[in-house]
């Protein structure tokens, strides 16, 4: 079904999950706005023409040339949310930034009835968020959801098929530990802050259920499903564990990692974890999982140091976009030599945070990059 | 995200959140109908994948 370099590059990330040595270091893009800034074409069109978002993921590949993408365009929401009257997303047509408001639709008294009947609660969150929603609102959202998903099935089989050129993880695949859900939707960040102390047993009880009711389906289903051709079967994102201490983490994040894990173990899945902030307070959790069933992507620790607390874990990152923003090409590019040298196998060259603001990459810098990688064989 | 903004917008959202009003059954029940243009099989999954993804936008 795909061409042999298609398969040549799964592979060689595939290798880098298990420390095989590749001649070539796989690099991964991990732009998600700038491109969109890059482009040169203007902000809104790129969220509200699917033609344009087309247009402006294959110029950048074309520019750029990365080996997998984390992003083809497809995190946009803007065309489903206006549908409904409006979410949490605002777009910043000036700056091309995208601002998040913390607004949550739920109170720490709603848990109990939310863990009887987790299904019920989410229409219930629902109709709160967009308390005035007509039929014929639902309608359109519905028609801005399927066409999103038509462009993300024709943008992912066009990078296949015309650029040999594999998207590292399904978004569909994404089975978080439940704890992300009530800090990122329901809850908000400082409702949930709270929670942990006021009412930590109806926390957990809610978590449990969310986890058994709607969490295990979709690992179900990510983990038992290798006909696909993405590079990992299961995306998880670290972002709420940055508020807990080592004891909340432990009550309310963990066991759904681990269970995760242990799925992905039990059928030779891969796992991309994406962790923002830091994670190295927590390293000793995941130093058990076998090679191969997972890969890390790191944003602020030291992705040294972690290679150290970690010597079993396929490690993604080391270009800050602090460097890429602010840098000369030598100067990055003698970066990526020494990450390549220094981290050998069982790694991916990539950006550290999500590109998503104009100063957090310059053309040049990625140019120069990614031309030395592509071609330093080690 | 900045954690004074995150508080005193919460407080401004869970004063929303008393005399909101609830949709019927009778209108949860026709929405499925509604998406004439989806199978019928998956017009049930469809109206459960768009609430579940919009709650978190």
């Amino acid at each position: 079904m795909f061409s042999k370099e298609f398969n040549e590059k799964v592979q060689m990330f595939k290798d880098a999950s298990f420390f095989k040595h590749t001649p070539v270091t796989p690099n991964l893009s991990n732009d998600y706005t700038w491109k969109v800034l890059d482009s040169g074409y203007p902000v809104r069109k790129a969220y509200y023409d699917s033609k344009v978002m087309d247009k402006i993921v294959c110029e950048n590949h074309e520019r750029y040339r990365f080996d997998a993408y984390l992003d083809l365009g497809t995190r946009n929401h803007f065309p489903q949310m206006d549908a409904l009257g409006g979410g949490s997303y605002t777009l910043n047509e000036e700056t091309g930034g995208i601002n998040v408001t913390d607004a949550p639709t739920m109170t720490a008294d709603d848990y109990d009835a939310f863990a009887e009947n987790p299904t019920k609660w989410l229409n219930i969150l629902f109709q709160r968020k967009f308390p005035d929603l007509t039929t014929d609102q639902f309608v359109k959202a519905t028609m801005a959801f399927l066409q999103a998903s038509g462009f993300q099935k024709n943008i992912e089989e066009k990078f296949a098929n015309k650029y040999n050129i594999p998207t590292m993880v399904s978004t569909s695949t994404n089975v978080s530990s439940p704890f992300e859900t009530f800090h990122s939707s329901f809850r908000g960040i400082a409702g949930i802050s709270l929670d942990m102390r006021r009412c930590p047993d109806k926390l957990d009880n809610v978590i449990q259920s969310y986890w058994k009711n709607i969490s295990m389906g979709s690992l179900q289903r990510a983990v038992g499903n290798h006909e696909h051709s993405y590079i990992a079967d299961v995306y998880i994102g670290l972002i709420a564990h940055a508020i807990m201490n080592g004891k909340q983490f432990d009550r309310f994040y963990w066991p759904y990692l681990k269970e995760i894990f242990d799925a992905c173990a039990d059928t030779g899945s891969m796992a991309y974890i994406y962790v923002e902030s830091t994670v190295a307070r927590f390293a000793d959790h995941f130093a058990d999982i076998p090679v191969g069933n997972a890969m890390m992507h790191l944003e602020l620790d030291d992705i040294f140091e972690m290679r150290k607390a970690l010597p079993k874990m396929p490690l993604v990152g080391g270009l800050t976009t602090d460097m890429l923003g602010t840098a000369d090409p030598k100067t990055c590019v003698d970066r990526a030599k020494m990450l390549i040298d220094e981290m050998g196998d069982g790694f991916v060259i990539s950006q550290n945070k999500m590109l998503s603001f104009r100063n957090d990459c310059r053309r040049e810098n990625l140019i120069a990059v990614n031309d030395f990688v592509r071609n330093y064989v080690h | 995200m900045n954690i004074l903004k995150a508080v005193i917008d919460q407080k401004k959202a869970v004063k929303a959140l008393k005399n909101v009003p609830v949709y019927s059954e009778e209108w949860w029940a026709k929405i499925p109908d509604t998406v004439t243009f989806v199978d019928p099989e998956l017009r049930p999954i469809m109206v459960f994948a768009v609430v579940f993804g919009s709650i978190q936008m």
